[in-house]
C-alpha cells in the first residue's frame, strides 16, 4: 500500500483538495506548508488500506471516491461499520492514540483518491503551533468523546443484561436446590 | 500566579506540557469553587458547562433512578472530572456531588472556547492531554464490555447445565408438586 503513495501533488489534486473540509479554509501560504508535508494515491476498489490490528501513524483524507469500514467478527464473518465518500476524514485518532487500527479500511465501490498525514508530519505541524494540526486535533477530540460516550452506553447495556442474567441464574439454581432435595 | 498554584497545576496530568505563558492563558478560564459535604455540583441533564479540578476533598459521580443511586466513580485531590463538556457541550451523562468539603477549581468551558477560537495553544495542549485520557477511558470501557460478555456466555453455560439436570429428575406426582413450583419459576422468564 505504501508504494501507492506519492509525495507529489499535482495542482489538479491540489485544487481538488482545497475542497476538502479540512483544508478549504486554508489561504496560499499555509496550503504550500500542508501539501509539502502530505502524501497522495489514487486506489481500486477492494485495496486494503490497513487491516484491523495494523500499527496506526497516519490518518486520511478522502478526495474522491468511497471506502468502507469493516470489523472482523471472527469465523470468516466481516461487519460494514460505515462507508466514507469525498470529503470524509479517517484513522486521526492514530494520530493521538498510536495503537493498532480498532477495524480494517478498505476502498470501495469505483476506486478512490487518498492524501495522507503521517503522524510525525502532525507532530511537527502541532509542535510549530500550526492552525491545521489544531483543526486536527479538534475533529480527534470529537470523535473521541463520540466514542466514549457509545462505550459507556453499551456498558451500561451489558450491565443491565448481566444484572438479567444473574437474576435468572439465580433462580436456575434455587431450582436445582429444590430439586436435589426432593430426590434425596 | 503564585507558585503553589503553579505547582499543583504543573502536576495534573490535563495541564502537562504547559509552558509559563500558557498557563497564564489557562489562569484565565480557572474560578475556585467550595462545596460542602453532600453538596450537588452538577444534575444528569444540567449543560455542560465546565471541566472540574479538585484542590482538596474527594467527589463522586452517581447516576440516580429515583430513590435508587449508583456510584459510578470517585475523584480525588488532584483529578479532574466532567472534562467531556469541554468537548461537545452534551448535557451531563451522570450527576456529581461533593463527598466531602471539597475545594475545587472550575475551568470554564465559554472561557476555554474563546482561547480555542483564538489558536492559543495552551487549549490544544489541554485538548491533546484530554484525548489521551480519553484513549485510555475508551480501552477500559471496551475492556469492561468484553468481560461483562465473556462472564454472560459463562453463566448462560453454567445455567444450560442446570436445565438439563431437572429434566432428568424423576418426576413426582404430589398434587400442587414440586414441579408445578418449579414450572412457575420457569414460566416467569
Amino acid at each position: 500500500m505504501r508504494n501507492h503513495f506519492t509525495q507529489l501533488l499535482t495542482p489538479k489534486v491540489r485544487q481538488d483538495a482545497l475542497l476538502h473540509p479540512m483544508f478549504e479554509s486554508l489561504n496560499n501560504a499555509e496550503a504550500d506548508v500542508i501539501f509539502s508535508l502530505l502524501s497522495y494515491a489514487q486506489l481500486s476498489r477492494g485495496d486494503r488500506i490497513f487491516s484491523e490490528g495494523d500499527p496506526g501513524n497516519q490518518c486520511f483524507f478522502i478526495l474522491t471516491g468511497q471506502v468502507n469500514v469493516t470489523k472482523d467478527l471472527g469465523e470468516g464473518r466481516e461487519q460494514r461499520l460505515a462507508s466514507l465518500v469525498s470529503g470524509d476524514t479517517f484513522g486521526e485518532i492514530a494520530l493521538i492514540d498510536r495503537k493498532p487500527r480498532s477495524a480494517a479500511c478498505i476502498v470501495g465501490e469505483g476506486g478512490c483518491e487518498l492524501l495522507s498525514l503521517t503522524t510525525d508530519a502532525f507532530e511537527r505541524l502541532f509542535n510549530a503551533q500550526n492552525p491545521f494540526a489544531y483543526k486536527v486535533l479538534d475533529r480527534v477530540v470529537i470523535d473521541l468523546s463520540k466514542r466514549l460516550r457509545g462505550a459507556t452506553a453499551q456498558l451500561q447495556r451489558a450491565q443491565n443484561a448481566t444484572d438479567l442474567a444473574h437474576r435468572d441464574t439465580l433462580s436456575l439454581k434455587a431450582a436445582q436446590i429444590l430439586n436435589s432435595s426432593a430426590r434425596s | 500566579m503564585s507558585s503553589s498554584s503553579y505547582d499543583f497545576l504543573n502536576q495534573i496530568e490535563l495541564f502537562q506540557g504547559l509552558s509559563p505563558e500558557q498557563f497564564n492563558d489557562l489562569i484565565r478560564t480557572l474560578r475556585p469553587q467550595r462545596y460542602q459535604i453532600g453538596e450537588l455540583i452538577f444534575k444528569q441533564g444540567d449543560e455542560g458547562l465546565a471541566a472540574y479540578v479538585i484542590q482538596s476533598g474527594s467527589v463522586e459521580v452517581f447516576l440516580s433512578e429515583g430513590t435508587h443511586s449508583t456510584t459510578l466513580r470517585r475523584f480525588q485531590a488532584g483529578e479532574v472530572f466532567g472534562e467531556l463538556a469541554l468537548i461537545d457541550g452534551a448535557p451531563r451523562s451522570a450527576a456529581a456531588r461533593a463527598l466531602t468539603p471539597c475545594e475545587l477549581l472550575c475551568l470554564d468551558k465559554r472561557e476555554f472556547d474563546l482561547l480555542r477560537t483564538a489558536l492559543r495553544p495552551a487549549a490544544f495542549h489541554v485538548l491533546r492531554q484530554l484525548s489521551n485520557t480519553l484513549c485510555a477511558r475508551i480501552r477500559e470501557t471496551n475492556e469492561q464490555i468484553e468481560e461483562l460478555i465473556v462472564t454472560g456466555r459463562k453463566e448462560m453455560k453454567g445455567s444450560a447445565t442446570v436445565m438439563s439436570a431437572r429434566v432428568d429428575a424423576p418426576k413426582k406426582t404430589a398434587s400442587g408438586g414440586l414441579f408445578g413450583k418449579l414450572g412457575s419459576m420457569f414460566k416467569r422468564q
